[in-house]
Parts: C-alpha cells; sequence; structure tokens
C-alpha cells in the first residue's frame, strides 16, 4: 500500500476544551488510485488530507507513507518527505502573485535542490502536461481561475511526487473550468498518479475511481 | 536549497518593494555614515596634531609650570613659576643646544593710523629660532642685545604686517600695545598655522620688554629645550638644574614634589594616542545607539514582512521547505538589507568627508581626513551583524508558522 492509516485520531486543543476532529480512521490507498475524500463540513476531510500529505500530525495511530513511519519523521523530515513524495494543490491556489507561472512552477525544484539548468525544462514540462505552454511568463493576475489551478497542478507535479493531493481544487472555479481541471486530474491519474482529492461537491467526486466519505471523524 | 537561490529569492522579495527597502535603511544608512565620518575626522585630527607636534623635533621638550604629575601646565590657576633665572641656569648647562624661553599673551595692536588688530604677543628670545625656525625676509629678528636691554622693539608676522602697514615699508615704524610704543625691526616669512593657531598673525617681542613693560610680571610660560641624545636623560637633567635653582629638595625625583613639569614629543604623542582612542571609542559607542536604533527598524520592517508573507511562508512550508530554509531566506533578507544600508552609508560618508576635508582646508592647512580602511571593513561587518541580530527574531517568527494555519491566514 503507498498510503497505510491504523487507528487515526486527531484532537484539537483550545485552552481545556479538547474537540476530536478526527475518531479513529484506518484506510489503505493503493498506488494509482484516484481517491475522493467527501463529507460535509466539519466532518474531519481537510484534517485527514493534512495527515496524509505531513502538513500535520495524528493525535494517535500510525500512519506509513511508502513504507516511512510517518509518526516517526521530524518536522524537517517530513519537509523533505513533502519535497519528494507528495504535490499539493489547494482551493485558493497559492501562487506567489509577483512570479511568473514559470517561476511558480519552479519553486518545488527550489527546495528539491535540482540542477539550476534542469529547472526551466521540468517547470516547462510540467506547464505543457497541464495544456499551458503558451502561458509561461504571464503572472497569476494574467491567468483565468482555471489556467490558475492548472499552474498549481504543474507545479504539483514538477517533482514527480508519488501522491497529489487536492485540498477543494474546484471550490473557487466556474462549472466549465472545474470540469478541466478535474479532467485533468482524472488524465494524470490515468498516466499513473496517485491523487488524493477533497471535495464536498458530489460532481467533483464522480471523477474518483474510489470515493471515501466521512461524517463527524468517521469513515461512513 | 542551494545557497544562490536563497540570495536571488532574497534579493527578489526586496526589490519588490523598493521604496520601502529603502527607508527601512535609512537608520543603517545615517548610522553607518556618522561612523565613517567620525571616525575619519578623528583620525585625520589626530594625524594633523601628530604632524604639527613631529615638527617640532623628537629632541625638544618643554619646561612649564606646574607639579609633575599633574597635567596641562597652561592652567592659569597654576603659579607660575619659571623665571628668566632658570633661563639663565639651563643655559649654563652646555646638554641643553637651544633654550627658549617664551611668555604669552593676546593684545590689541595698534598701528599710527590707530587701526587695531588683535593679534597673538610672544616675548622670545633669538634661541626661538632653534625651536621654531622661521625666517624674516625684512629686517632683523629679536638679538641678545634687545633682550639683555629690554628693547622697546617687534618683529610681526607677514600677515598683520600686511593688515597694518598695507602701503608703506613696516620696518623702522611704530606699533602701540596698550600704552607702549615698539619699533618694528623685522618682518617674518609666511608660516601657516601650528597647533590651530595663526603663526602669520602673531607679534614677537624681546622677552624682557614684554615682561618688564608690557604684562609687569617676572616668570615666563614656558621653556622650549632641545638636546640632543637621549631625551629621558636630559629631562632628568634639566630638573637637576631647576631644582637646584628653585631650592627644591628631591633626591628621590618625586615628580609631585616639582614645581615644574616637562614633557617631550613622545609624551605629547603618546597622550595624543590615548585622548585619540578614548574619543574613538566615545563616537563609536554614540555610533552604536544609531545603529541599535537602525537595528529597530530593520526587525519592525521584517516583523511586517514576515505577517504580510504568511501565506507564502505557508505554501513555501507546504511544498517542502525546512525550518532552517525559511530561516535563512528572512535572515539572508535583513542581512541584504543591513549590508546595501551599510554600502550606501559608506558611500555618503566618505563624501561628507572628502566634502568637508575640501571645505575646511581653507581654514586650516594640512588638514587631510582620510577615511581609514579599518572604518569601511567595520562598517560592512557591523551592517551586516545588525542585520543578523536583529533579523533573528523574525526570521524564526516566520520560520516557525505551522503550514497549515498560514495557508489559512487572510
Amino acid at each position: 500500500m503507498l498510503l497505510s492509516l491504523r487507528d487515526i485520531t486527531k484532537n484539537y486543543t483550545n485552552g481545556d476544551i479538547v474537540t476530536p476532529v478526527l475518531r479513529g480512521i484506518s484506510l489503505d490507498i493503493a498506488a494509482g488510485e484516484f481517491v475522493a475524500l467527501m463529507g460535509p463540513s466539519g466532518s474531519g476531510k481537510s484534517t485527514l488530507m493534512h495527515i496524509l500529505g505531513l502538513l500535520d500530525q495524528p493525535t494517535s495511530g500510525s500512519y506509513f507513507l511508502d513504507g516511512f513511519d510517518a509518526n516517526a519523521l521530524t518536522d524537517d523530515a517530513s519537509a523533505k518527505m513533502r519535497v519528494q513524495q507528495a504535490g499539493f494543490v489547494f482551493q485558493a491556489f497559492h501562487l506567489l502573485p509577483r512570479q511568473t507561472a514559470l517561476q511558480n512552477v519552479m519553486l518545488p525544484l527550489l527546495y528539491a535542490g535540482s540542477k539550476v539548468a534542469d529547472r526551466q525544462a521540468l517547470a516547462t514540462q510540467a506547464l505543457v502536461a497541464v495544456g499551458l505552454s503558451d502561458r509561461l511568463n504571464f503572472l497569476p493576475n494574467q491567468l483565468s481561475g482555471g489556467q490558475k489551478q492548472r499552474v498549481a497542478i504543474a507545479r504539483a507535479l514538477v517533482n514527480n511526487p508519488s501522491v497529489i493531493f487536492a485540498d477543494e481544487p474546484t471550490g473557487n472555479l466556474d462549472s466549465v473550468a472545474s470540469a478541466q481541471v478535474l479532467e485533468l486530474l482524472r488524465s494524470l491519474n490515468r498516466a499513473g498518479k496517485t491523487i488524493v482529492m477533497v471535495t464536498h461537491e458530489a460532481d467533483a467526486g464522480a471523477y474518483a475511481s474510489r470515493i471515501i466519505r466521512l461524517k463527524d471523524g468517521l469513515l461512513v | 536549497m542551494i545557497f544562490t537561490d536563497t540570495i536571488f529569492t532574497a534579493s527578489q522579495s526586496l526589490r519588490r518593494n523598493p521604496s520601502r527597502s529603502l527607508l527601512t535603511i535609512l537608520g543603517i544608512v545615517i548610522g553607518i555614515a556618522a561612523v565613517i565620518i567620525m571616525l575619519s575626522i578623528g583620525q585625520g585630527a589626530q594625524r594633523y596634531i601628530l604632524d604639527q607636534v613631529s615638527s617640532l623635533g623628537s629632541d625638544q621638550m618643554f619646561v612649564q609650570s606646574g607639579s609633575g604629575d599633574s597635567q596641562g601646565g597652561g592652567n592659569p590657576y597654576i603659579a607660575q613659576t619659571l623665571t628668566m633665572k632658570d633661563v639663565a641656569a639651563l643655559e649654563t648647562n652646555n646638554r641643553f643646544t637651544a633654550v627658549s624661553p617664551v611668555l604669552m599673551s593676546n593684545e590689541a595692536v595698534k598701528n599710527s593710523d590707530g587701526d587695531v588688530v588683535h593679534a597673538d604677543v610672544m616675548g622670545v628670545t633669538p634661541d626661538n629660532l632653534l625651536v621654531q625656525p622661521s625666517e624674516v625676509v625684512d629686517g632683523r629678528f629679536v638679538d641678545d642685545d634687545d633682550v639683555a636691554g629690554g628693547s622697546r622693539v617687534a618683529v610681526l608676522g607677514s600677515e598683520i604686517a600686511a593688515t597694518l602697514f598695507p602701503n608703506s615699508e613696516p620696518v623702522g615704524q611704530t606699533i602701540k600695545l596698550r600704552t607702549t610704543s615698539f619699533r618694528i625691526i623685522g618682518v617674518q616669512a609666511p608660516q601657516g598655522t601650528q597647533f590651530f593657531s595663526n603663526l602669520d598673525n602673531q607679534v614677537l617681542l624681546p622677552i624682557t620688554t614684554m615682561q618688564h613693560e608690557l604684562l609687569g610680571v617676572d616668570y615666563v610660560n614656558y621653556i622650549a629645550l632641545r638636546a640632543p641624545g637621549d631625551i629621558d636623560d636630559a629631562k632628568d637633567e634639566a630638573r637637576f638644574v631647576l631644582r637646584d635653582s628653585h631650592n627644591i629638595d628631591n633626591s628621590n625625583g618625586d615628580l609631585s614634589l616639582d614645581d615644574f613639569q616637562i614633557s617631550s614629543q613622545a609624551d605629547a604623542i603618546q597622550i595624543i594616542g590615548v585622548v585619540g582612542s578614548v574619543l574613538s571609542a566615545l563616537l563609536a559607542s554614540i555610533a552604536a545607539i544609531s545603529l541599535i536604533v537602525g537595528g529597530i527598524g530593520i526587525m519592525n520592517i521584517m516583523l511586517v514582512s514576515v505577517t504580510e508573507r504568511t501565506r507564502e511562508i505557508g505554501l513555501r512550508k507546504a511544498i517542502g521547505a525546512t525550518y532552517r530554509e525559511i530561516l535563512q531566506q528572512f535572515l539572508v533578507e535583513s542581512i541584504l538589507l543591513t549590508l546595501a544600508g551599510g554600502i550606501l552609508g559608506i558611500l555618503l560618508g566618505v563624501g561628507v568627508t572628502l566634502l568637508q576635508g575640501v571645505i575646511v582646508r581653507h581654514f586650516i592647512a594640512g588638514w587631510s581626513p582620510t577615511v581609514p580602511l579599518f572604518a569601511i571593513i567595520l562598517s560592512v561587518v557591523v551592517s551586516s551583524a545588525v542585520g543578523l541580530i536583529f533579523g533573528i527574531y523574525p526570521a524564526r517568527s516566520a520560520a516557525k508558522l505551522d503550514p497549515i494555519e498560514a495557508l489559512r491566514y487572510e
């Protein structure tokens, strides 16, 4: 299994008040799957994705990513792991506003320590893969919402990670752009990428090969 | 992340907001410029004085009133104990090749038309030429007969001669000091300034005449001596002569029992060195305060910058930036800021130093402040250190951000 969760719980503590968000989740995701995490707001689907993407630590339970024990990783080690294994796509795109599409896509390569000479070619390749070969030197504010999200997907792809985590990738997009982005994710999945997508839209979930539903911190 | 990437990323962030970056470093620019200017002027002044002292010759020493362990014989509240009797005693010792007593005053000098010029009036003997070489271009200098006879004669500096007698030959004419008239016997060649006083605006009188006819005193302000050979030996010899002359029983050589003090060029150079380093330390500490203030400005702006870029930091961390990489990015930013401030400050400081050098040289010949190399190196090091020290807190707060919360930050 690429991703393997056992009895994961997550509590948020605010002073004396402990709020359980995940209440014991066991889950396996195999390489090559396109999984949609679905559920109403507050169900814990984003928290689950953060744990899967090594952005957050569970309160208890075990998690293995590609054979590595995630609980044993230090902050810096999980940062290094994220560079290699995970690509992120966010609802709000999170592109750096004063950098061109190409520069935005090159960003993960900086932290991966890629050779300077290779970066431009790798980033261009990723932008070509998402169909933006004619927008390399555009700034984010010169791009449409759908194009921005495709730049973000290129950025997630550029280090060739084993999993792409997408958190509500269509949440800020109209239906046409949403369909394009989801189509792109599906084609990447067909080319072999493992994708974990959080969404609350049934239309979006329909693109996935498997749907995992959460409610009140438990799988349903 | 490769280090060149860190530098590139940091400089990119700074260029994004050039006017803010510039305003932020203004404090550092001014602080560093102040350090450069103060060190340059301080060193320039020190070297100017050292040059003047060196020009006196290393075989010169000065006898002044006051006890041997006090500083500053020019103090008017110290009893003036040196007289022409001491001068005579020193003259009989052939160890001393020049014995030049000097009496000083500032007087209004009047010509026959009633024009008045204020000038330094010095009572001298012919030996004055041996310690303060000068040329008389017209007429003659004070001679032994003038001193012995108390002649009412005067030698003028070139400038005061030209001021008082613009259209006529000064030699042979008279000037009036207080109520006494003096016949002009000579005019000196231009000499410039020494110890910030203008030698060309002075009037020289025979010292005995000045004592008795002008001031009504029998002391001299100081006695300049020249002695070849070991200067400390010669100092001891002069002390021996003067203790005899003053009837001081001081067989142990306790300087505090003496009523005179002797200093040589070497002593003066040492004192100037001490004064100079104390002054430099004082100036440096003032400048350090301005750099601290500048550093706080940097810290403030860096904190603002971290807050503004919370989401950027969150994204960088999400895609794999480590604590160290974020820390480095922000530290390099603040160091680049202060280093740029340091370099601008050096340019400003050097510019101001050169400019004031040109201006001051009009008033004081031989004044040439130069920017010491160590001041430039110090400025670069200190400005980088300010960036590092005041950048640590903002950089740490950036590096510690939780990626999830940072990405949610509105």
